[in-house]
């Protein structure tokens, strides 16, 4: 017995991206139905996802793909067409074989009960096609046909033929088998597969590599089908199972009904509509409380959400080029290896020829040397640059990955909340580091869905203001300098400054808005505990959402931006730098430590004169920068160290700005300007809300990377409560 | 190594390799499989806010480590680190973490049944750390179990120091 769960792992990583495929295939495919290639990709994702978790032993999840690649099939035949209903049913088993993909990766078991339901969907949309069929052919054939099958027991069987390689060599052809088979019933349809078909160069033309699926319809029972096959069994893989005929243990009352003429066909789906949900029902009837359903609701909500999240893989696909143009360079660098090595040997040489004789010479020569090594130098340096820029593009990949996903939550929202709205999709192609990837697609399906939720509003409401009924978000990427931004713009309703100060007010977050500017109010919306939205819906409205997005974007070192227009829209516009592991920092030195501030986040250094230094109600100080007074935030209290220099006009004083606050921390020197490598602590580390990671410098050392976000929290919570009012005040007229 | 060589092929199928090492004057050990290596000590990185015995950071090979101190950890006197000080970079369900130790003495195996529980010293001492102890010649080594020095509930109490102090 193989370990098949050595390959789970492999399996895992190809199957979420297949699954991806399929998402994005299905979602596409309900706007051009007729894109033959497009259904195409979605057959061929799906029955990836089939055979490899076949092949590793994963039968379930096999069985289960392949009830969805059989409507595929139909699909792709022409047989069905890919309406709404059954986009759903199809999203819905693509949403389940993630889940019983994600308990393979988490080694947990998948509850395959959960797929009777939508098992039975699919099968009863196969019945249904395979009714059509079996009513247009009625039609074409001549009408003798019809007393026969109406009178027997015709049974339809589906019956998989996979033949052993070697059936020519043995002399019988699959043909005279399937016409064996005409012989005893009516082969309803037959498909070849040749999937298992290698390229011509390998192709071994003694070999049978076909296989049949081929719809039988007949009176004769299974062990009669079996017979036929007799001969080839051998060696052979041959299935027969029975195919749920309309007529025959139809299970569904209403399709039933729609068979014998009693209702028609969109009155049984207007009834399935206005089916309440179970939650519902139960409710109703006293079973359960209704807050026990929202709770269970919400559970299932977060289960949803998670499935996002998790998304992510930890390997990572790199396109050809990229590693290619990296090993060119690694090439280039050894050859300079090999350069420097020659040049040093040479140097070597020179130097005790020098010392043996004749001096002039020998001198000449050795300046030529640090000469050739200076030259030699500048050219690794360049390589060195290079290679650092090539192995951090690896790490980049397109944020089209993350935005594909929000096609269906655009979807799934707009549809449940009675909304139309279209998702577009720019800049896809653009690159951000993976772990920035990661960790923005929590962010962004916050903003979508207060954008559903709240930005965009019902078509109705659009109407009566004169806009088309559509709304629109639009999606965008993009890049400008040295950062990356990701746009959500919807043309909704916009931002309301009253109901935001208003709600502000009542939450105490502020006390009046006299004299905030429209920026300020706006980001009011990022302040934790604050929803505008005077309902509470189930997609948002919590007031959790936004504090959170903001927070998580500040982890990345990013910045979100609002533009909005009252019934034009909001844009929300998140900067990102567009790498993590590499950034710019200050270098200070506090005490005996090196500490490296972001430059992001660093405005200016400075020495102020002494009476630039001012104390306020005893314990805040604040300095004046050219007549701004700016907090003084003493990084060695903060971080508990022992200062060389208490005084600030005997230190450096580095202004940084974080929420369009300075606050000027003190550090006993300034060391300058370098690039760090920015690593974790470790995962044995507790996490410290002020220092962002670390990095090591030039002497192998560790220097301590801060978050200046992180360290104006400390220093809040650090300072006495009188102070920390006092830091408090003054940001605030301060930042007026 | 006596024990080792003392020990036949079945008993060692028993037992398990451990690094013993020693604080002050008593000998530790920690189960082999969690140790990755063993370093000289290198120069420490503090880091704010932490309780004392979490010393701060190493640079492992362009790798950042935490690094605590056994001693303080236990509650032992410290007093500065001398030349045979080392680290001992070892794995355990919450990361890679160094731990620093007078000296490493050996590499051993101890068969099972020289292992025995560790007694109940009352409530003065805490026992949780140590998984048992074990009898090598004459000499009594006490064995930890590394997962638990910093476990979840240590690090909530790193958690609960950290908003005391501030």
């Amino acid at each position: 017995m193989v370990d098949f769960k050595k390959l789970y792992g492999i399996f895992v990583d190809e199957a979420t991206e297949r699954i991806a495929e399929l998402e994005d295939g299905l979602l596409r495919i309900e706007k051009s139905p007729g894109d033959k290639e497009l259904i195409d990709t979605i057959f061929r994702a799906a029955h990836t996802i089939k055979g490899s978790s076949g092949s590793i032993g994963l039968t379930d999840i096999s069985k289960f793909t392949h009830g969805l690649e059989e409507i595929l099939d139909m699909v792709r035949e022409n047989k069905i067409t890919p309406e709404k209903a059954l986009i759903n049913v199809l999203l819905g088993a693509t949403d389940l074989i993630k889940e019983m993909v994600e308990a393979v990766a988490s080694e947990m078991e998948f509850d395959f009960g959960r797929c009777e339901g939508l098992l039975k969907r699919m099968e009863e949309i196969k019945g249904r096609s395979l009714e059509l069929r079996v009513k247009s052919s009625r039609t074409e054939k001549d009408k003798t046909a019809e007393p026969r099958s109406q009178s027997s027991g015709l049974k339809t069987f589906k019956v998989i033929f996979i033949p052993n390689p070697d059936l020519f060599k043995r002399g019988i052809d699959p043909s005279m088998i399937i016409e064996d088979l005409k012989d005893i019933g009516e082969i309803v349809h037959i498909t070849a597969n040749t999937d298992t078909v290698p390229g011509l160069s390998e192709l071994d033309p003694e070999n049978l590599y076909l296989r049949w699926d081929i719809l039988l319809k007949t009176n004769r029972d299974e062990a009669d089908i079996r017979k036929v096959f007799e001969f080839v069994e051998e060696g052979s893989e041959i299935k027969i199972f029975p195919v749920a005929t309309p007529g025959k243990d139809v299970p569904f009352i209403g399709k039933m009904l729609i068979d014998e003429g009693v209702v028609k066909a969109e009155d049984v789906e207007d009834a399935l509509k206005s089916q309440k949900r179970l939650g519902e029902i139960l409710a109703e009837q006293g079973k359960v409380s209704p807050v026990d359903v929202e709770k269970a609701l919400e559970k299932q909500r977060n289960i949803k959400t998670d499935s996002f999240k998790k998304s992510v893989s930890s390997t990572i696909r790199v396109d050809l080029g990229k590693l290619d143009h990296l090993i060119n360079i690694v090439g280039e660098m050894v050859i300079i290896h090999s350069m420097f090595q020659q040049a040093l040997q040479g140097g070597n040489w020179l130097s005790v020829t020098d010392n043996g004789g004749n001096g002039k010479n020998g001198s000449l020569m050795t300046h030529n040397s640090a000469q050739n090594m200076e030259a030699l130098f500048s050219q690794l340096q360049r390589i060195g640059k290079d290679i650092q820029e090539s192995a951090m593009s690896l790490r980049m990949l397109p944020v089209g990955e993350v935005f594909q996903r929000f096609m269906r939550l655009v979807r799934e929202l707009s549809e449940s909340k009675n909304k139309n709205i279209e998702l577009i999709i720019t800049g896809e192609d653009t690159e951000l580091d993976k772990g920035v990837i990661e960790k923005i697609a929590d962010p962004l399906v916050h903003l979508i869905r207060n954008a559903i939720d709240h930005g965009i509003e019902t078509p109705e409401e659009r109407m009566k203001k004169g806009k088309s009924e559509k709304g629109t978000i639009h999606l965008s990427a993009y890049q400008m300098g040295d950062s990356v931004y990701i746009d959500v713009e919807d043309n909704g309703r916009g931002l309301n400054k009253e109901k935001i100060v208003e709600k502000a007010v009542s939450k105490g977050i502020i006390t009046n808005a006299h004299s905030l500017a429209d920026e300020q109010i706006y980001n009011l919306i990022f302040m934790p505990g604050f929803s505008t939205a005077d309902a509470v819906t189930d997609v948002s409205g919590r007031g959790v959402g936004m504090d959170v997005v903001k927070r998580n974007i500040e982890f990345l070192n990013g910045k979100v931006y609002i533009k909005t227009k009252e019934n034009e829209g909001t844009t929300m516009s998140i900067k990102l730098p567009l790498t993590l592991a590499i950034i710019d920092g200050l270098t200070v030195i506090v005490g005996e430590e090196v500490f490296v501030i972001p430059i992001t986040s660093v405005v200016e250094s400075l020495r102020p004169r002494r009476d630039d230094v001012k104390t306020l109600g005893e314990k805040g100080e604040v300095v004046n920068v050219r007549g701004e007074y700016i907090p003084l935030l003493r990084l060695y209290e903060i971080l508990g160290i022992t200062p060389w220099k208490k005084d600030p006009w005997e230190a450096i004083v580095v202004v940084t700005v974080h929420d369009g606050i300075k606050y000027s921390l003190l550090a006993d020197e300034l060391l300058g300007e370098q690039q760090v490598v920015l690593k974790n602590l470790g995962k044995a580390m507790p996490q410290i809300c002020d220092v962002a990671g670390g990095t090591i410098l030039g002497d192998g050392k560790v220097a301590l990377v801060l978050d200046v976000p992180g360290i104006v929290e400390m220093a809040k919570k650090r300072y006495s409560v009188k102070r920390y009012r006092v830091i408090e005040i003054m940001e605030k007229t301060l930042a007026l | 190594m006596d024990a080792l060589a003392a020990t036949s092929l079945g008993e060692v199928v028993e037992g398990r390799q451990y690094v013993t090492f020693g604080l002050n004057n008593e000998e530790y050990a920690v189960d082999a499989l969690n140790v990755q290596e063993i370093i000289e000590m290198a120069s420490i990185t503090h880091v704010p806010h932490l309780p004392e015995f979490f010393k701060g950071v190493i640079n492992l090979r362009g790798t950042i480590i935490p690094v605590v101190d056994l001693k303080l950890k236990f509650g032992m006197a410290s007093e500065g680190y001398r030349k045979h000080t080392c680290v001992i970079v070892t794995e355990f369900s919450g990361g890679v973490m160094g731990i620093i130790v007078d000296s490493v003495s050996d590499v051993m195996h101890m068969p099972k049944e020289s292992v025995s529980a560790t007694p109940s010293f009352g409530s003065q001492i805490r026992t949780d750390f140590i998984q048992g102890m074990g009898k090598v010649s004459d000499r009594l080594v006490l064995i930890l179990d590394i997962n638990k020095v910093l476990t979840e509930e240590e690090a909530s109490i790193v958690n609960e120091q950290l908003t005391e102090a501030l």
